[in-house]
């Protein structure tokens, strides 16, 4: 595969100073030879030859970090998705309050009834081994969120089919 | 904003070292976040530089008390370690809302040696956009390859405030509507200066007929800065 079909098939794109005369070059570059290399590594032997690339990047996703091997965009791509998940955010609310202070629990509370109003029969799994986790964690802060849960069952019907007994 | 994660890795067959951060920031404002800029310090217990990310650029979304993570990593050579104990991350982060305005259909030039012009200066928020011209570069030795169709645009911004990004978004749609591929080009943009954007995209010459250009203009605008650190642990995976 050539490396302007791999750019295509991940639709990603690049800042340079001049990105028309520098497209060509990077489009016909045999991707196999540079598979295990990073884009740092590709950013600089294009440097060599005066292509300034300023950064690669995914339209609505982001940079592309320099230390990301060529080879692992796949799993880039998928830990952007999985950012996105219920799943993911509920992970990232217990951590708010893992070695938290006073002030953590309040950001806390704040975070879980935003992502409680979002949720929707398929996260309810989630939703559940969350719950068992934060119980196994900390059983002040349970009972807290299951009063936040039944607080807001008015507005998401979902909530009432959230196991917690 | 408070890491989560703060990890490095044993150095590999190659003597690299990999770090790993994980972060989680609220949105306490009532802008919404749509885009986050950070940066990933590593230094030794002396505060010496052991490998700097920056300018990493992200798709972030937060409206007002909404929280949003965020990961982040580097690499650097062992031996600029002496003590893994006592090195740490750094996380510098900033929130930008962003604004959005449609610049109009354009029809493609009909030859490299003729232009579609938008003839009227718009202001945008706190940027002058000049008029848009359209032309084709000079057309490809082989008639049947390719044809590229450029827009230029030059943008000032009219305000004291440092602007982050500005993007021009430009999608070729053929004759009938569809979409044929889309590119963009930005620039930061600081205080009274005027940058110039240079998008492109291409097609066979006969999908051009007919065809119309959508372009558009995107600004980010900084609401907030968050900055923490955390000593490394050697990462469990």
């Amino acid at each position: 595969m050539k490396l302007g079909d791999y750019f295509k098939k991940y639709n990603i794109r690049f800042l340079g100073s001049s990105p028309k005369k520098i497209k060509t070059k990077i489009d016909g570059i045999d991707l196999e030879k540079i598979f295990e290399k990073r884009f740092y590594d590709l950013k600089l032997s294009l440097e060599k030859e005066d292509k300034d690339i300023i950064k690669f990047y995914i339209p609505e996703i982001g940079t592309i970090p320099n230390d990301l091997k060529i080879k692992a965009i796949d799993e880039f791509l998928e830990k952007k998705k999985y950012n996105q998940t219920i799943e993911n955010l509920l992970n990232s609310s217990i951590k708010i309050i893992e070695d938290g202070n006073y002030y953590d629990l309040d950001w806390y509370k704040r975070d879980i009834k935003k992502i409680l109003m979002k949720i929707s029969e398929n996260d309810l799994k989630s939703v559940n081994i969350f719950l068992l986790k934060l119980k196994n964690f900390n059983l002040e802060i349970y009972n807290d969120t299951i009063k936040i849960v039944k607080k807001l069952k008015e507005h998401n019907k979902i909530l009432s089919m959230v196991n917690y007994e | 904003m408070k890491l989560t994660k703060a990890t490095y890795r044993k150095p590999d067959d190659y003597g690299d070292t990999h770090f790993e951060v994980e972060a989680v920031v609220e949105n306490k404002k009532e802008d919404i976040v749509d885009m986050s800029v950070y940066s990933l310090t590593i230094v030794d217990g002396n505060n010496n530089t052991v490998t700097c990310d920056y300018e990493r650029e992200e798709s972030s979304y937060a409206e007002k008390d909404e929280t949003f993570a965020i990961n982040l990593s580097s690499y650097a050579k062992g031996y600029l370690v002496s003590d893994f104990a006592k090195a740490k991350a750094i996380v510098d982060l900033t929130t930008y809302r962003k604004e959005f305005k449609k610049l109009g259909d354009f029809d493609i030039p009909a030859d490299h040696k003729s232009t579609i012009q938008s003839n009227n200066q718009t202001e945008f928020g706190e940027i002058r956009v000049f008029g848009i011209s359209i032309f084709r570069h000079d057309p490809p030795e082989n008639a049947s390859d390719d044809h590229s169709v450029g827009v230029k645009i030059a943008v000032k911004n009219i305000s004291n405030e440092y602007i982050q990004k500005v993007l021009i978004k430009i999608q070729l749609n053929d004759r009938s509507g569809a979409s044929l591929m889309d590119s963009q080009d930005s620039r930061a943009l600081p205080p009274n200066a005027t940058m110039y954007l240079e998008p492109s995209v291409y097609a066979k010459s006969g999908k051009l007929k007919g065809a119309k250009l959508d372009v558009a203009i995107e600004s980010f605008h900084m609401i907030e800065h968050y900055n923490a650190e955390s000593l490394l642990n050697l990462s469990k995976d």
